[in-house]
């Protein structure tokens, strides 16, 4: 029988969610209790189905279809809706907690009036070619690509690119990583009877060379997991020996 | 530099119905995975989508720019599909529509093998449990967020999704995924 608190700890350590003295109580209470071991295992292998199955791709027409269906709205909305000046102050009213958007806008505001002496800025589309660039980026939520042994990674400011190589008794990984928001890298090895983590945060553009020595004949797990702002963005098990 | 969601959407409420589109294109894929993921039919899935951005569109003057975006789309995206199990629970007995869309030959793979395991585990949830665990897992939301779209208190979802997770973890089980 595992104790329900433990139960509730796990899940909060899939989550990232565990102050250190709550994951420290975890593992003491993992490597005393085979039963909540083994529980803990199968519902990390039943998390991972999650990173194993692949977004679905729309229906390649359903983007049109939104647009066509908007187009035949456009008339009734335009006749509904309040000016462009009008709407612009009040958002800038909505955003006054966030003093930088008001700032942004206001400083947007006022060289686009010097610029233009009053003309149509505020109705003006963007530029096509970032147009496009951003439709191009923004197709996906999270994008990974597997080519035999490596991995790349996309998900809205952040990409990565690794591959592990697993040479008997040493586990090598190579990481190059790039995030505009700061980040952070952790590896979580289980063993027998006790778990260790390294943990580094990052941010900008970076590569790292990691080497994990690995017993053979001991049942081990190496999970690699990468967050941004507090949000477990991927995870993947690079090995797994007699587990 | 990629326009921000907050940025997306003020042009847009401004008049740009270029920014629209743009959120179109950001949104449609995960907004038609959630979908697809809760109600198990890829035309149901494609008509949740097609609707949410309509209403998206519809009420974007009442967007708060302060909030973000996606937790307000995505709401929209619960409430519609929501709507949708209701409608097809008083239809179903009476009707067959047949498909519209057709999943590509790669997605068709992708259902009949790993997405296979995946959904027959969320058809054993509750639509309460089904929604956080999606929200968390293929969307990667906190707590925060979810609770957030889902109008729920954090403990909550925290107590469904692990919840969810349990059922998630003996259904897999039970379909030997795990051997």
């Amino acid at each position: 029988m595992i104790n329900q608190k433990y139960i509730d700890l796990m899940n909060q350590e899939f989550d990232g969610a565990n102050s250190a003295e709550q994951s420290r109580d975890l593992e003491d209470y993992l490597s005393g209790h085979e039963e909540a071991r083994t529980y803990y295992r199968e519902l990390a292998l039943a998390l991972n189905v999650f990173e194993k199955v692949a977004m679905l791709n729309p229906p390649p027409e359903l983007g049109d279809e939104i647009l066509s269906r908007l187009e035949d709205r456009t008339g009734t909305r335009s006749n509904t809706r309040s000016g462009g000046m009008l709407a612009a102050c009040r958002n800038l009213f909505r955003l006054r907690l966030q003093p930088a958007y008001a700032y942004t806008f206001i400083g947007g505001l006022v060289l686009g009036l010097v610029l233009f002496a009053g003309s149509t800025w505020l109705t003006s589309g963007i530029d096509p070619e970032l147009s496009e660039q951003v439709r191009g980026m923004a197709s996906h939520q999270q994008w990974v690509m597997e080519y035999g042994n490596e991995t790349t990674l996309t998900y809205p400011g952040i990409s990565a690119r690794y591959h592990i190589l697993n040479d008997g008794p040493v586990l090598r990984f190579h990481l190059e990583l790039s995030s505009d928001l700061p980040a952070v890298i952790r590896f979580h090895t289980e063993r027998n009877t006790s778990s260790s983590v390294v943990e580094m945060s990052h941010q900008g553009a970076d590569s790292y060379d990691l080497t994990f020595s690995q017993d053979v004949d001991i049942p081990s797990r190496t999970t690699f997991m990468i967050y941004s702002e507090g949000r477990l963005i991927h995870t993947e098990i690079l090995n797994e020996k007699g587990k | 530099m990629a326009n921000t969601d907050a940025q997306l959407a003020i042009q847009f409420q401004n008049g740009d119905r270029k920014a629209f589109t743009m959120l179109v294109a950001r949104y449609e894929k995960p907004i038609f995975n959630t979908a697809y993921r809760m109600v198990k039919n890829f035309d149901d899935a494609a008509d949740i989508t097609q609707n949410a951005f309509i209403k998206a569109y519809e009420k974007i003057d009442t967007f708060n720019p302060s909030y973000k975006f996606f937790n307000w789309l995505y709401k929209i995206t619960v409430n519609e599909t929501l709507n949708l199990i209701n409608r097809r629970k008083r239809r179903r007995e009476f009707e067959y529509d047949p498909p519209a869309h057709l999943p590509s030959p790669e997605d068709d793979l992708e259902l009949n093998e790993m997405g296979h395991y995946l959904q027959s585990a969320l058809n054993a949830m509750s639509y309460d449990q089904r929604i956080v665990i999606v929200l968390k897992h293929l969307l990667l939301l906190p707590y925060s967020e979810i609770a957030d779209i889902l109008d729920l208190p954090e403990k909550t979802v925290k107590s469904r999704l692990f919840s969810a997770r349990h059922v998630l973890r003996k259904e897999l089980l039970k379909q030997g995924y795990m051997r």
